[in-house]
């Protein structure tokens, strides 16, 4: 189990500001008025103040891989595009399993009857959060496989490319995160609300970050130009 | 004389929304009220200054929070005037809104929901993790003319289809809005809805045109 509050501080004053303005829609040194920046500063605070940043990991040996998925301890990742990810890692190889939350405390700063803008900018500061919990628990799993001479892939959740949200309870085998007080329900949604999950390939050797590398898809999601040289 | 006179106050009613500004739109609307000015006038000019804005929405002029700002001070003024609008409350058209069952995602939902609110409908909001037997009963009970279904997991959103087709089976002329971050055009299509918007900018064209296809019985 990770906790990350200190290192959140952190980041959440230096960063989480910028961030969530840039995603508002806030570019070109167009600042926001007195009256949002006021709700904004009061929800980077409140969430600060209330959130309990924590994450949990493990890395699993992959047992075999396929051309449709990748089998590993705790199930099957069935994805083709990842199956063909894993094949380009070389070496020594694993799979990492994580989860990252925040909690739902924050939400106890909001009321019925808040308005939409209040709820807004506290539900887009705890989503930011969250993205930020998750990169500090990534940064601890980097480090580990980078102590054991090892490079990693970029992390995917569930959802994502062809990997089908119901595989998320393929992470929930593979960690206990009642330990994080993290559960899944029956609809693979993870409550708390603002929690993220999510895999990556470690190796000695690593072909591509992404599935992006190889996907000629104009997709809203894509992480990196396709890459792929001939015969790769 | 009058008219020039109602017409400079129901500017400032629709510019006090485009600015956000609470003091201006609850002293402009004091001098409305003085004025003797129809409560329908005065909610025009307020849904009038949110519609100019909602043209320029999501652009670098017009970023959601700025929006948001104003639809609440149209929200507040709208509160103002709620009681001189009682007896237009039976005339509006009856929405239901709400998350489907497992989803606890609200704040879509909340905003469109303030969206339809502010623009005259009668919201009765379910809120999240609706059972799909709630959406039944609210529909028949408030003999609603639109059903909005929110859902931002693609897991839960496969409920959908068994809700519409429900409401159907009892209320076919209900108009059956879905929207949420898993679904596109084809997908609301083949659920069976009347419509989709894909954000809130579209959500009252998108609503405005479905209940003109259903009342037309056009297919869509």
């Amino acid at each position: 189990m990770v906790i990350v509050k200190p290192e959140l501080e952190k980041k959440l004053i230096a960063e989480i500001r910028g961030r969530v303005l840039s995603n508002l829609g806030y570019k070109n040194r167009i600042a926001p008025n007195n009256d949002i920046e006021k709700i904004l500063s009061e929800s980077i605070a409140a969430v600060y103040e209330s959130s309990n940043p924590r994450g949990i990991y493990v890395l699993a040996p992959i047992a075999e891989l396929n051309k449709k998925e990748i089998i590993t301890e705790p199930g099957a990742i069935r994805s083709p595009m990842f199956a063909r990810l894993a094949g380009l890692c070389k070496g020594k190889r694993a799979m990492v399993f994580m989860i990252a939350t925040i909690g739902d405390e924050w939400k106890l700063h909001l009321g019925q009857n808040d308005s939409v803008l209040r709820q807004f900018l506290f539900d887009t500061v705890a989503s930011e959060a969250v993205e930020l919990a998750a990169e500090l628990v990534e940064k601890q799993w980097r480090d580990e496989a980078e102590s054991k001479g090892l490079k990693a892939t970029m992390r995917f959740s569930p959802g994502y490319c062809d990997w089908d949200l119901r595989e998320q309870s393929v992470i929930f085998n593979g960690l206990d995160s009642r330990k994080i007080g993290v559960e899944i329900t029956k609809h693979y949604v993870m409550i708390p609300e603002k929690t993220i999950s999510a895999v990556a390939l470690i190796a000695e050797e690593v072909g591509a970050v992404a599935p992006c590398a190889f996907c000629l898809k104009d997709c809203r999601w894509r992480k990196i130009p396709y890459q792929l040289k001939k015969g790769g | 004389m009058n008219s020039e006179k109602n017409k400079e106050v129901l500017n400032s009613v629709e510019k006090a929304v485009q600015e956000h500004n609470a003091d201006e739109l609850n002293k402009s609307i004091d001098q409305a009220g003085k004025q003797e000015i129809p409560t329908t006038e005065i909610r025009q000019a307020l849904f009038q200054g949110l519609e100019h804005l909602r043209k320029k929405l999501f652009t670098p002029e017009m970023p959601l929070p700025k929006f948001l700002l104003s639809l609440d001070v149209l929200h507040q003024g709208l509160k103002r005037l709620s009681s001189a609008e009682e007896s237009e409350k039976s005339r509006a058209i009856p929405v239901v809104i709400g998350v489907v069952e497992g989803d606890p995602h609200d704040l879509g939902k909340n905003i469109i929901s303030r969206i339809y609110a502010a623009s005259g409908y009668q919201v009765y909001d379910l809120g999240t993790r609706v059972p799909v037997d709630a959406f039944i009963n609210s529909v028949k009970e408030k003999q609603a003319k639109v059903l909005a279904l929110s859902s931002m997991i693609s897991t839960t959103m496969m409920q959908m289809p068994e809700i519409i087709k429900r409401v159907k089976a009892i209320s076919p002329d209900t108009v059956i809005m879905v929207g949420g971050a898993p679904l596109d055009l084809n997908l609301a299509k083949s659920f069976g809805a009347d419509g989709y918007a894909e954000s809130a900018v579209m959500v009252l064209e998108e609503t405005e045109a479905a209940m003109e296809r259903v009342s037309a019985k056009e297919k869509w």
